[in-house]
This record gives C-alpha cells, sequence and structure tokens, in this order.
C-alpha cells in the first residue's frame, strides 16, 4: 500500500531532533506532487502551500513533525564503547538495543550492551540496567573508534519498520512521520474536492524537545487556524484503561484544542461516519499546538491525534485504518471550514 | 595395624582439590598396594583397589578430593583471583594459609573495608608475596589449585583436628578396612573417588564401571554436640561409634544395607549410631543409581566444623567405622521381605 | 565461515524445536561424514572416518538449542503470553521483535510509552510475564489462525556483519559451535570422529545426558559459545573472556572440572602452531560437559569457546577471528587425539 510504503521511507530515515535533514528533503520530495508549492525552510522545516485561488481564502496550517527521540554520544571510553545520553527513553528498553550513530564520516551500527544473566547476581536483577551502565558496543577497536565517533554525535535506533498482522505497522519515529504522511493523504482527499481554503503544511522539526520547527513555520505562514496531528497513546497489555488502536481519531478537548472546535470536529466526525474518539488533557498538550498557539497575535488550534502503541520505542505500532480515518476527518473539517468558527467569544 | 593418626597426617600432606586427585591418589596406591590384588584408575581419576573374590560384587566409595581453590585470573599487581571448588562459606577463607599443589605457599585475604562489613566472596583474593604479574606467573599458572595449608593434631587421647578430615579420614578408614579384610569371599572393590565435593562426579562413574551388586559410602557427616546447642540438627556425637546413614538428601539408603550393617555390627561388637542428614549428599546416591539401580548405603564419621580447616572427629569411631567397613564388605544384604 | 554463520543463525530452533537446524546440518554433513542418525532426544549424530581409529572414540559436541520461548496463552484480545525457554533475562526483551512459529509471524514486545510510567517503575525491571506479544490481532481467533499454545517463538534478528570483522547475530550460542563442528567434519580428519549436535541444551542438557551414553568416549571436546563481558568498568578478573583473545578453554564452571592434562594438551597444540587462545575465567554457567564427562564409565573433557557478547540476548556479537582461531584449534585437538591417549 502507498501509505505504508510512504511511512517505511521515512521512518527508516535519521532525524533525531535538530538533525532532520534528509527526512525534511525526502518529506518535501514527497509532499511535491499534493501542492502548489514545496521547500525546506531555513530552520530545517519541511513546508509545502496548496491553494483554493479563491480571493481571501482563509490559511489553514496543518502541522506534524519529522524529528524523533534519539540519543547522543557523551564519551568514548578507552576500550571503545560509547557512553550517551538518552532523553525522553525509558532505560528499560536500551539493553540489547540496535542503534544508528550517525558521524561525520556516515553512518555506524552498534549495540547497546547487555548483562550475561549467568554472570549476574540474582539481586540486581531486580533493577532495571540504569543509563549510565549501559554502554553501546560497535565492534571497532578502541582507536578506530575514537577516530570515527566524537562525542555530540546523535544516535537512533537502528529499527526496519514492517507489517503485522490485522492492518498494523510496527518501526521507530512513526512519532510523527506516520502523521506527516496522514497529512498528505489528507491533500490527496482534498484535491479531489472544492475547497474555499488555503493548506500550508508543515512538517516541522524540534518537536521532542519543545517545538521550535513548528513555531518557526506557524511564525512564518501566519495561519488563521492550525491543526496540529501527532500520535498519541492507545491501549496496551500494560495500559488497559486506555482507548483500543484502530478508534478513529483521537480529538483533544482541552486549552491548546478548545471545545468548540473539538466540538466542531466530533461533529463532523458523526455526519460523516468517521469512527472518532475523544481525549481530555486540560493544561497542555504535548504536541505542537502548545507553541503554535501562541504565536504571532495567537493562532486558534485543532489537536488531532493518530492512536499509537509503545510510543518513544523502536517497536511503535499505528493501524493503517486509523491514518485514514484521521486524514478523512481533516479533510472534511478544512471543507467546512469558515472564518464564522473562529472568535464570537461575546 | 595402620596408626590412624600417622595415615591421615600422610594424606592430608597429599591433600588435592576436586578434579586434580593424581598426588593423593599415588599416596593411598602406595599404601594399598601391599594389600591388593589390582589397583587401577579410570577417566574422572578414581583409584580402584580390587580385592578379588567370589561372592558378591561390592563397591565401598570414600572420596579423596578435598574442598580448594583454583587460580583463574592473575593481575597486573601479582595477586591472583581465583574460583572455590567445592562449598565454602567466604568468613571461613579470610586469612587462611593455603598452598598450591606444586607446593607455593599462599594465603587467602581481602582488603579492610571502611565500613566494617563481612567480604564477600568476590573480595577474595590470594597473595602469594610476587612483586607483579610477571613474578606471579613463574610461581603459578592459570589452572592451577591449592588446598589448606596444614597438618592434623590430636586435641586428646582421642580427637584428631585439622584440615580435611572430609573426606581423608574416609579415605584413611577404607585403607584401615582393607588391611582387617582376611581371605574375603566378596569381590571387592574399594573405589577411592574423585569430584565428590562438586557433585559426587567420580563415583557416577566409579559405580557404572564396577557395575556392584550393592555397595556403600564412608563419608562424615555432621553432629549436634555443640556447646549451645539445645536442640541438636542431628541425634549423632563425637565418640558414640560408626554412624550408619539412614538417609541424607541425595539418597534413601537401601533398608537391605541399613540392616545388614546393624547385623555387622551387633554380630561384632561394633558401636553404632543412626545417621538421618537433612542436607548434603553423598556418593552413596551415585552408586543407588548405577546401571539401573543397585542396594546402596553409607557409614559416617560424626565429624565437627565441616569445611573447615579445623574439622574434628574422634579415632574411636574411625576405628568403628573402619571394623563395621570391613564386616560389611564381605557380607550379604539382609533382604527386607 | 560468514555464510555458514548467517543461514544457521537463521534457523529457529528453542528446546524441543531444534528440526530446522538437525535438518539443515544433516543435508550439509551428508557427503561428508559415513554415518547420521537422530536420537529420540532429537541429538544429531555424525560420524566421519578419519585415516586411523584411534584407541578410543573422540567426540566433539555443540548443542542445536537457543534460548527462546514458547507460546503460554493467547488472550482473548490477542495478545500471546510466553514461556522462556533457557535463562533469558527479561531486561532485553522490552522493544525486541520475536518470530512466532515455523511461519515467522513477527510480533513486538512493547512496553507502555514512558510518558504512561512512574519513575520507580523503570528502575524496577521488566518481568516475562508482564510482557505480551503483540503481533497487531485483537482477537484470540485471529491469533489461532497461524499459531497455537506449544508453538515455537524465537528472537527476530538478522544476521548482520558488525564493525571490524565482528558479526551480530541471535543464537550464536550455539550455532558458532555448531559451525565449528561442520567446518571441521568438511576437511579430512586423521582419525575417525563423532560429532553430536545435542538437544535442549539451554533447558538443562538433557540432549547430552543421553547423547555421550552411544559413544564412550575417551576425550570428548565440547564447543560452545561463551560470555565475553569485556565492558568498561568491568575488571579483567571479572570479564570471563574476551573478544579478540582467541578460543576461550574452560577451568571450571558450575557443572565441571576440565580435565588440566587434556588443557595442557590443547594449549601446546595451540602454542605450537601458533593458535591463539585464551582462558575462561568465571565458573559460573552448566554447559553440555557436565553431563558428557560422566556418562558411563566417564571421559577427559575439554571445554572450548568462542567468546561472545551479550549471549541470550536477541543480539549477540562474536569476531570472525576469534571463530577461526577456535576452529584451528579444535581441529588440531581432534588430529593429534592418539598422541594425547598416549601420553
Amino acid at each position: 500500500m502507498e501509505v505504508v510504503n510512504k511511512i517505511f521511507e521515512l521512518s527508516k530515515l535519521f532525524g533525531v531532533s535538530g538533525n532532520e535533514f534528509s527526512v525534511a528533503k525526502a518529506a518535501c520530495e514527497m509532499l511535491k506532487p499534493y501542492v502548489d508549492e514545496a521547500g525546506v525552510d531555513k530552520f530545517g522545516n519541511c513546508f509545502g502551500v496548496k491553494r483554493c485561488n479563491k480571493p481571501n481564502a482563509p490559511k489553514i496550517l496543518l502541522d506534524a513533525h519529522l524529528d524523533e527521540i534519539g540519543f547522543v554520544v557523551t564519551e568514548v571510553t578507552d576500550e571503545g564503547f560509547i557512553r550517551f545520553l538518552p532523553s525522553g527513553v525509558d532505560p528499560r528498553m536500551l539493553p540489547g538495543a540496535r542503534m544508528l550513530i550517525n558521524t561525520a564520516t556516515g553512518f555506524v551500527k552498534g549495540i547497546v550492551s547487555t548483562v550475561t544473566p549467568h554472570l549476574t547476581d540474582v539481586a540486581s536483577m531486580k533493577s532495571s540496567i540504569p543509563f549510565e551502565k549501559l554502554f553501546i558496543d560497535v565492534g571497532f577497536a578502541a582507536e578506530k573508534v575514537k577516530e570515527t565517533i566524537k562525542v555530540g554525535d546523535y544516535i537512533c535506533y537502528d529499527m526496519q519498520p514492517f507489517e503485522l498482522k490485522g492492518g498494523q505497522i510496527c518501526g521507530k519515529s512513526f512519532d510523527d512521520r506516520a502523521c506527516f504522511v496522514t497529512l498528505m493523504q489528507a491533500l490527496e482527499l482534498m484535491n479531489k474536492e472544492d475547497m474555499n481554503v488555503d493548506i500550508y503544511i508543515s512538517g516541522s522539526t524540534k518537536e521532542e524537545i519543545g517545538g521550535d520547527g513548528a513555531f518557526c513555520r506557524a511564525t512564518a505562514d501566519k495561519p488563521d487556524f492550525s491543526i496540529v496531528v501527532d500520535v498519541s497513546h492507545a491501549k496496551t497489555s500494560d495500559a488497559p484503561d486506555l482507548e483500543t488502536i484502530g478508534c478513529g481519531p483521537m480529538i483533544l478537548y482541552g486549552s491548546r484544542s478548545l471545545t468548540k472546535y473539538a466540538n466542531k470536529a466530533c461533529e463532523i466526525a458523526r455526519a460523516k461516519k468517521i469512527p472518532y474518539v475523544v481525549e481530555v488533557s486540560p493544561s497542555f498538550s504535548g504536541t505542537n499546538a502548545d507553541e503554535v498557539q501562541i504565536t504571532n497575535l495567537g493562532v486558534p488550534c485543532l489537536v488531532l491525534s493518530l492512536p499509537l502503541k509503545y510510543m518513544h520505542t523502536p517497536v511503535e505500532v499505528i493501524s493503517t485504518s486509523d491514518i485514514q480515518n484521521v486524514a478523512k476527518l481533516i479533510c472534511e473539517y478544512c471543507k467546512a471550514f469558515d472564518m464564522s468558527m473562529l472568535g464570537g467569544a461575546l | 595395624m595402620l596408626n590412624i593418626f600417622e595415615i591421615q597426617k600422610k594424606l592430608v600432606a597429599s591433600a588435592c582439590p576436586s578434579g586434580s586427585e593424581k598426588a593423593i591418589a599415588s599416596t593411598i596406591a602406595e599404601i594399598a598396594l601391599p594389600y591388593a590384588d589390582e589397583i587401577f584408575t579410570d577417566a574422572l581419576g578414581n583409584l580402584f583397589v580390587h580385592k578379588k573374590g567370589e561372592g558378591k560384587k561390592v563397591i565401598c566409595c570414600a572420596h579423596m578430593d578435598c574442598i580448594g581453590f583454583m587460580v583463574t585470573d592473575i593481575d597486573d599487581k601479582g595477586f591472583i583471583h581465583f574460583e572455590t571448588i567445592g562449598g565454602f562459606n567466604p568468613q571461613n577463607l579470610i586469612h587462611r594459609p593455603i598452598k598450591f599443589l606444586n607446593g607455593q605457599k599462599g594465603l587467602i585475604t581481602s582488603e579492610y573495608k571502611e565500613d566494617g562489613s563481612a567480604p564477600k566472596k568476590t573480595d577474595l583474593y590470594i597473595d602469594i608475596g610476587a612483586r607483579g604479574r610477571e613474578e606471579a606467573e613463574k610461581l603459578v599458572a592459570i589452572g592451577d589449585t591449592a588446598v589448606y595449608e596444614g597438618s592434623p593434631v590430636m586435641l586428646n587421647d582421642d580427637l584428631i583436628m585439622g584440615p580435611y578430615l572430609d573426606d581423608l579420614i574416609g579415605c584413611t578408614a577404607l585403607l584401615y578396612a582393607l588391611t582387617l579384610l582376611k581371605d574375603n569371599k566378596n569381590d571387592i572393590y574399594l573405589a577411592f573417588t574423585t569430584q565428590e565435593e562438586v557433585g559426587c562426579r567420580g563415583a557416577k562413574t566409579a559405580s557404572y564401571t564396577v557395575n556392584a551388586d550393592f555397595g556403600f559410602c564412608i563419608d562424615v557427616t555432621m553432629v549436634g554436640d555443640y556447646p549451645a546447642t539445645t536442640k541438636p540438627p542431628i541425634a549423632l556425637a563425637l565418640g558414640k561409634g560408626a554412624a550408619i546413614k539412614i538417609k541424607d538428601s541425595s539418597l534413601i539408603c537401601s533398608k537391605d544395607i541399613v540392616e545388614m550393617m546393624k547385623k555387622c555390627a551387633e554380630s561384632n561388637g561394633i558401636k553404632y549410631q543412626l545417621e538421618v542428614l537433612r542436607y548434603g549428599g553423598t556418593d552413596a546416591s551415585a552408586i543407588q543409581l548405577a546401571h539401573g539401580g543397585a542396594l546402596a548405603g553409607g557409614i559416617s564419621i560424626p565429624t565437627r566444623y565441616i569445611h573447615t580447616p579445623v574439622e574434628t572427629c574422634s579415632v574411636f569411631d574411625v576405628i568403628e567405622t573402619a571394623k563395621l567397613t570391613a564386616a560389611c564388605l564381605d557380607a550379604e544384604p539382609v533382604p527386607s521381605v | 565461515m560468514k555464510q555458514l554463520l548467517k543461514e544457521l543463525t537463521a534457523l529457529n530452533a528453542v528446546a524441543g524445536y531444534e528440526y530446522e537446524v538437525i535438518r539443515y546440518i544433516a543435508e550439509f554433513c551428508k557427503q561428508y561424514s559415513d554415518d547420521i542418525f537422530t536420537d529420540a532426544l532429537n541429538n544429531l549424530f555424525v560420524f566421519k572416518k578419519g585415516k586411523k581409529q584411534p584407541k578410543m572414540p573422540i567426540m566433539v559436541a555443540a548443542h542445536t538449542d537457543e534460548v527462546g520461548f514458547y507460546v503460554k496463552k493467547i488472550t482473548e484480545d490477542g495478545y500471546i503470553k510466553l514461556a522462556a525457554s533457557g535463562n533469558i533475562d527479561a531486561r532485553v526483551l522490552p522493544g525486541k521483535t520475536l518470530d512466532v512459529g515455523t511461519d515467522r509471524t513477527r510480533g513486538v514486545l512493547g512496553i507502555k510509552a514512558i510518558h504512561l510510567t512512574r519513575p520507580e517503575e523503570r528502575k524496577a525491571a521488566p518481568s516475562l510475564k508482564d510482557l505480551s506479544l503483540d503481533t497487531g490481532c485483537m482477537s484470540k481467533g485471529a491469533v489461532e489462525a497461524f499459531t497455537y499454545v506449544g508453538d515455537m517463538v524465537c528472537f527476530h534478528t538478522p544476521f548482520e556483519e558488525f564493525g571490524d570483522n565482528m558479526i551480530a547475530a541471535k543464537a550464536l550460542d550455539d550455532r558458532v559451535g555448531c559451525a565449528i563442528m561442520m567446518k571441521a567434519l568438511a576437511t579430512e580428519l586423521e582419525y575417525d570422529t563423532w560429532f553430536v549436535f545435542t538437544a535442549q541444551e539451554e533447558i538443562g542438557m538433557r540432549g547430552a545426558t543421553v547423547a555421550a551414553k552411544r559413544i564412550n568416549p575417551g576425550l570428548c571436546l565440547v564447543l560452545e559459545g561463551t560470555s565475553a563481558v569485556d565492558l568498561p568498568e568491568c575488571t579483567p578478573v571479572k570479564r570471563s573472556t574476551f573478544i579478540g583473545g582467541g578460543g576461550a578453554l574452560s577451568l571450571m564452571d558450575g557443572g565441571t572440572i576440565y580435565s588440566a592434562d587434556a588443557r595442557k594438551y590443547a594449549m601446546d597444540l595451540a602454542k605450537n602452531n601458533d593458535v591463539k587462545y585464551q582462558f575462561r575465567t568465571s565458573a559460573n554457567a552448566v554447559t553440555d560437559s557436565s553431563r558428557l564427562h560422566v556418562t558411563n564409565a566417564g571421559s577427559k573433557i575439554i571445554g572450548l569457546s568462542v567468546p561472545v557478547r551479550y549471549i541470550h540476548s536477541p543480539a549477540c556479537v562474536a569476531n570472525l577471528d576469534d571463530i577461526q582461531q577456535t576452529l584451528t584449534l579444535a581441529k588440531l585437538i581432534i588430529n593429534n587425539v592418539e598422541e594425547y591417549y598416549n601420553a
């Protein structure tokens, strides 16, 4: 399937926050057929514009981020092993993990050390292995490692995406590149419609470290409205209280995604028979909406989420049916958008 | 007649840890030679002393290996890192003199801990006085083994104290029994076995090789006659005779053998006690399982402070054990049905 | 060697499911051997005639099984619960993918997102009973379409060349031993030799327990992949073995005190032929040796292992030169055995 291929293509690329160069380039190439104009800005964000060519058309910014969680080299030991600093990662995910280190001379594959059960005392096996006891092994002699790998080199998980059963797929960095592909799906649907809005696309960088990329795009594009598309937690066997994958878009209610915009989304979903669930997060969203909302003079936002299992691991899992339904809702929302929806607080 | 103390002293002087029993085997063979029809060894180093006869085929095992130490690594400063062979409590090891089989002396020690906590096994190392790796490597090699340094002493006219009563005193008793055998009917194999302390490994192959009708082992066993012990873990005491094994954690002795032993003791005026041991296994377990099963039992010598360098037992008990062994070797099991 | 290991580690064989591996090995060995058969436990015996018959048989052994899992339960909502086969530290499991059954349906062992955890949860080791294999199926029926309770589950780890002359793969413990045996038996041998590919080592040396009873070897050479813990902060004393030092000769472990005279025989061969070797300086773990050397009347035993980092995890790392050195030493041990017997 084309959507799956696109997600896989982006997923494979290295794009730890601040190092999204190849992802942004590939995303831009992918985006071109759907838009009038596409490019990569000075901040590294991928952007695109699809105009409806109607006067005074409202501008809607659709945002999904391209960066991924990752690690950075902090030391190369005399034995030729690498100490590293993680961010936003559960240490339990690391022993035995496959890594890709982005060095000045190219990518180097590595494996995070584990402890051998035979040589481990039983008491210590009750605790997870802390970061400071983990090393990346790259299989080279110490001198060569010191020559090749430098403090400050970035690292991502080394994981080839693959298909599971039941229309689900698994891989790294589906957070949030799957959502960027969802935006293109939405564009494909919109391109078959007579639209009354100009669509601005932002494949933004540095979301995982605070949303600076989206801040720049929103500042530059000055949208009238923005739909921020990110992933959100779906139910897993160890987190049973969440919504099940395949439930369709998750519509956020909260300070970043005001009730009236969320209500509208629910209304459209019901009318168009798109399955959906609602999510609540009163004080923040953990998405680019946190930044986009306060750019320029303020931007009203809607946050839609793609359900995802095992977030921030090399084995993030999503359902292709959810991608279609999120895309459909984005398209219908943009189609129904009208400037009169905004304001009206008094 | 052999002198128990002198034999024991001789055996302890050539004590060897499990897996490297060559020296002890040749010492025992030398003592046994005048009394034996045939002496041979097998791949695991077991020493067989054969005393021919036309009757039942009997095996009696006493293990000649001891707990000890093996060099696993030598560091740059010339200290020796080691692994224990057999069961040890680390606190019994600190500041003990040891000797390597090549004669090199040394001691087990650990660095002083500021918090006063007891050293763990991994904190222990051996100091042989070497000034650096190079010097150490000339004195010992990785894979070399060592034992406690020390010689037995008599505490009084009956109690003998020293390292490696377990089970060299059993070997002494078995040699003593050998000298008592006269015109035996049974076809008797005395097996001085290897690697008992790491899981009765020698006895497994020895029992297979002999393929006996019945057999038993001689080993040391724990006692309950300590000063603060009000509820003895076991109803055995020093000086009260040989202990006929009813069970330990590795086997339930064949009833036919237990009855045979009692009968032999009673008809020969040998003093005995009965042993029900909760922990610990013996070579008897291997005898019992060989070739689809054989009748098996054990005779034990009650011993204090087992697996320390100050094991203590009664010479009287050793002689009673030897007499009972000699009687049983030429007896027949008493059918229980 | 690289290609052979690539093919061997692509096969799945947890204890009780050694079929893929023994069939592959049997097919390979056919043209080089004089007798091939299996027994009740799926030990694979390969006999190869040499130029001479030795005084006593020599037996070389490596195990075919790997650590892995069985399907223990399929939940109503389509998750697979696993039972471990062999000693697996559950701390290596989160985020790894596994292949279920002979059709290799791939699933993932996820844990919930860090955002949903408390700090103390992250400090605790995960346990297998809390992990669920997710194949994307959302009902029991959908899972039952491709597997069953009792089916085999293995790590999904494609073979990779790694670093400098290294390889990364699953099951190097003990496919590396199998590969060395296969390479050795593909050469002309001085003496008749029994090559035994043992089953069920990882769950208690079950195959080895019966294997040596048939052969009654005078000398047994056990080829293993063993822990190399040559990591920073691990002193040379504690690392057991290290990458790049050649094959490791065992001193003792939890089940065996290796024959000192046989080890010396191997060391002398290595020294005289410029073959690298090292000692396995830890005494932990138990291998097939523990059963083989006390079988029947017993045998002399040599433990020779390739140092492997991260054994019993989805990605083991070994050095091709170490493997080559180990193969060379193994062949020397086989081809000079009469010298040892006569010494």
